[in-house]
């Protein structure tokens, strides 16, 4: 099949605007990638993924090159939740090929409206005032009572301290959220973050940068599956991952200045969007 | 255990990396996207690991843009080695420890994901 011209400049402008939303909050892009393409386009799913989770990499990537320099990314805790979403990223890209994903897409859609609901909610900004901030600053430690973390509100200017809790949970839920990330070419930022925020206890600036940072292993796990299977079309994913860089590293910038309870609450109704268009598409009614 | 470390270096090593690797893969995307367009090569194929040299071999944009796309790929895997040498450097081995496992999975998905 031979693109016309204009479409690759569709796909870049597409990948731009998953980029700048993704970055913002927290999220791969892919959510937003797939439909597009699959609904949009016509591209095989199964290809559309594998252009989806290069967009998850390079959002994850240009997003951490700006996070981690504000001390908002816990890379300890990324890692040890990396653990849970790899193995869960390759079982999933590896399933991915033998299930049928309209019965996966439902269950996909069901389980996004209580996570919305409970974000749309729930308060986000959690954490104590710190009394030596300028010591403390992007630092996270690990002691016997667990992994503790402090980083900077812009908003308010001020630190704040956190510790996470129930990490056994969290590896559950990142295990579930990698599975998806290969079923889908999500990311599993879309679970992360609120698993992190409302389980975990972490302050959701704090568990969106850390998300970012987690998703690019959680994406390579899966993609080189889909790889080494003749998936990845460079004529697709090139277009995509160059708007996702671009709109990616505008996203990065522009998340500070954003309200975190307003962030929250768009993310909360992005969710509900995808759910819907998920769930039409799992039962056949959107088409592809 | 109470082991405070700071996340400084860490930090700097993995920025750097990123930018560096971000740079150099948009290079190689625009470069053979731009390409593709200029010889209106628009043929939609599939690249894999073991197709990327002949592509590239035979002059195709194609092998350009699938290895801007596999140096993207290589970015967080390249990241996780940064960190594990770093967590290493810290005498950090519990984390250490934790960073090659997460390594060892990708091998793991290098393996199972062959056709």
């Amino acid at each position: 099949m031979t693109l016309a011209q204009h479409t690759i400049w569709l796909f870049l402008l597409a990948g731009l605007g998953a980029g700048v939303f993704g970055a913002m909050l927290g999220i791969g892009g892919g959510i937003l990638i797939i439909p597009v393409l699959v609904l949009g386009f016509d591209v095989p799913v199964h290809i559309a993924v594998a252009a989806s989770l290069v967009a998850v990499i390079a959002t994850s990537s240009a997003a951490t090159s700006v996070y981690v320099g504000r001390g908002l990314t816990n890379m300890r805790l990324g890692m040890t939740l990396e653990l849970a979403t790899t193995i869960g990223g390759i079982a999933g890209g590896l399933i991915a090929t033998q299930l049928p994903s309209s019965a996966l897409l439902v269950a996909f859609a069901v389980f996004l409206v209580p996570i919305a609901i409970l974000l749309f909610r729930g308060r986000t900004e959690r954490g104590e005032a710190v009394e030596n901030p300028a010591a403390a600053r992007g630092m996270s430690t690990d002691t016997r009572r667990g992994l503790r973390g402090v980083y900077y509100n812009p908003r308010t200017d001020e630190f704040l301290a956190y510790r996470v809790r129930r990490l056994p949970l969290g590896m559950a839920l990142s295990l579930v959220a990698g599975g998806l990330s290969g079923l889908l070419g999500v990311g599993g930022g879309i679970l992360k973050v609120p698993a992190m925020n409302l389980a975990m206890g972490v302050p959701l600036r704090v568990a969106a940068a850390t998300s970012n940072f987690m998703i690019g292993v959680t994406a390579a796990a899966s993609l080189v599956i889909y790889v080494q299977r003749g998936y990845l079309d460079p004529l697709i994913a090139a277009p995509v991952a160059l708007g996702v860089m671009g709109g990616a590293l505008l996203g990065t910038r522009a998340a500070p200045r954003v309200p975190a309870a307003t962030l929250a609450r768009v993310f909360a109704v992005v969710l509900l969007v995808i759910a819907v268009q998920t769930f039409l598409r799992g039962i056949g009614v959107s088409g592809g | 255990m109470a082991e405070v470390s700071n996340e400084r270096s860490e930090e700097r090593a993995v920025q750097l990396l990123l930018r560096g690797g971000l740079i150099l893969s948009a290079a190689l995307l625009v470069a053979g996207l731009a390409w593709a367009l200029a010889a209106s090569r628009l043929r939609r194929h599939g690249v894999s690991f073991r197709t990327v040299l002949h592509y590239l071999l035979t002059g195709h944009p194609s092998g350009l843009m699938a290895l801007g796309l596999f140096v993207l790929l290589a970015l967080p895997v390249a990241r996780v080695v940064v960190l594990a040498v770093d967590f290493g450097r810290e005498r950090d081995w519990r984390y250490m420890a934790v960073a090659l496992t997460v390594l060892g999975f990708l091998a793991l998905a290098v393996v199972l994901g062959r056709a």
